[in-house]
């Protein structure tokens, strides 16, 4: 549990992890704290000692939101998360105000990806049907 | 490191509940050294090969031989005898059909690998270092959403008697995802190892450190898929470092974790059941270069930003830029102006 810094960590994980994913010369993360799915230290929220993912946990459940914050040794309560599903004709309040608490305590680039990726989701979302994550 | 972190053991039979507090152990703080962990893991790797070779006669067992030159035929040595299709065909050499092959594999092949033993004990500890932390067990691919802490501690594991109740507990602390992941991922191997007793691939799933022998764990575990048990005593890299990558997910009984202080030793003192063992040092003691560059000792130290110089316009070439040739030569538009006007009279 000793705190391992970041750049040690991005530096075990850069050339193999269970997250890479090398296609066409590119390479992408299934991180999912990963905002832009990039395989590259910025956004690698595995490999930071305070990260942000917006996913949806399984592929069987509804598309709902969810961010996460990295927490040192204990996965269990890595989690703060927000729960949103996504309803039709915008953002749910939480959301929002769960992305300013995040502006507010750190890196601003950061934060302005989450919302991206979350809007991305949300305008994905075919109303009424539940649809599984297809990434 | 000031004030030595705590590491909380859980009881096993009952889910959640604390039983007590450990101080983390100084191996949980040894350098990560993938670069040991590697080179150790794909040598020892090898010493459980089984050598395979070629027959020592295959291809010789005729009394070939050459015909020499002067009867206009290769100088390959030939069957000898007649009556036969066989006869006076090419023998002995890896061209040739049913010859011996080129450089027959032979059993002397140096197999297995010699590793230092100081090499072998810092990649150890190194492994379990990083089994104890949560992004590279996660990055390893083990599901290790639910577990409560990591590295996991449980006490009374080795006390299990019973397969289901062994799951039960295992379910109980979060890692329960992590072995639907491995029993979920047992396929057909891919290949001749089908036909070999190696029929089934399975993921590596949750590794159960013990300390007594006798435990009836031991045999709790066997008929769970991608579960090993390893001896706090005998730890393995190839346990530890599966494939030689680092961050296994380790589930600990409260006994063997708080053998490890005694077993590799601290940083203070060398390791006792590993006689004279000593922790590598971290080459750096503080490896956050980020937080290191925003430090105020770094930053009192800091020259001022320079300013940043003003970056000049692009040349504009003046035979294609009128702006830029009135600039240089004012009389140029003048002169223009007249060849023109000149033109314009002439025609």
């Amino acid at each position: 549990m000793a705190e391992v810094s970041s750049d040690v960590l991005w530096g075990l994980l850069k050339n193999n992890n269970s997250f890479l994913i090398r296609k066409n010369g590119n390479d992408f993360s299934t991180d999912p704290y990963n905002l832009l799915n990039a395989h590259k230290q910025k956004f690698a929220g595995i490999a930071s000692n305070s990260g942000v993912g917006v996913s949806s946990r399984k592929k069987s459940d509804p598309v709902v939101l969810r961010l996460k914050k990295l927490r040192k040794n204990q996965p269990k309560k890595n989690h703060h998360e927000d729960t949103v599903v996504i309803k039709r004709g915008g953002f749910a309040g939480p959301a929002r105000n769960a992305l300013k608490a995040i502006v507010e305590s750190r890196n601003t680039t950061l934060a302005k990806v989450a919302l991206e990726r979350m809007k991305k989701l949300h305008s994905t979302e075919v109303p009424k049907k539940v649809i599984s994550r297809k990434h | 490191m000031a004030a030595r972190p705590v590491i909380t053991v859980f009881d096993a039979k009952t889910k959640g509940e604390v039983k007590e507090t450990v101080p983390l152990p100084a191996v949980l703080t040894a350098p990560i050294r993938l670069d040991i962990v590697r080179f150790v893991h794909d040598n020892l790797a090898k010493n459980k090969r089984q050598p395979y070779a070629v027959s020592e006669w295959t291809g010789h067992q005729h009394s070939a031989e050459s015909w020499g030159t002067g009867r206009a035929v290769a100088r390959i040595p030939r069957i000898s005898g007649s009556g036969t299709g066989r006869a006076a065909q090419g023998a002995f050499g890896n061209m040739c059909r049913s010859g011996r092959m080129f450089a027959p594999t032979k059993i002397w092949r140096r197999w297995h690998r010699k590793v230092n033993l100081k090499q072998k004990r810092h990649a150890v500890a190194a492994a379990v270092a990083a089994s104890a932390v949560p992004a590279l067990v996660m990055a390893r691919g083990h599901q290790i959403d639910s577990v409560p802490e990591i590295p996991l501690v449980l006490d009374g594991i080795e006390k299990v008697e019973r397969t289901k109740d062994l799951l039960k507990v295992l379910a109980s602390y979060g890692a329960g995802d992590d072995l639907a992941r491995a029993a979920k991922s047992v396929t057909l191997r891919a290949g001749r190892g089908k036909s070999r007793n190696r029929r089934f691939t399975v993921r590596r799933g949750p590794l159960l450190v013990y300390d007594d022998d006798k435990a009836s764990v031991l045999k709790a575990f066997r008929n769970i898929p991608g579960v090993d048990a390893v001896s706090v005593h005998k730890l393995s890299i190839l346990k530890l470092a599966p494939g030689g990558t680092l961050g296994r997910f380790i589930v600990w009984s409260a006994a063997a974790f708080k053998a490890l202080d005694h077993i590799f030793g601290t940083y203070t003192q060398t390791g006792t059941e590993k006689g004279g063992y000593q922790l590598l040092r971290p080459v750096m003691a503080h490896a956050d270069v980020t937080a290191i560059v925003k430090s105020e000792a770094v930053q009192n130290v800091l020259r001022p930003i320079k300013e940043t110089p003003e970056a000049h316009d692009r040349k504009a070439n003046p035979y294609k830029n009128k702006k830029a040739m009135d600039r240089l030569n004012p009389f140029h538009k003048l002169k223009k102006r007249i060849e023109m006007i000149k033109a314009k009279r002439s025609v």
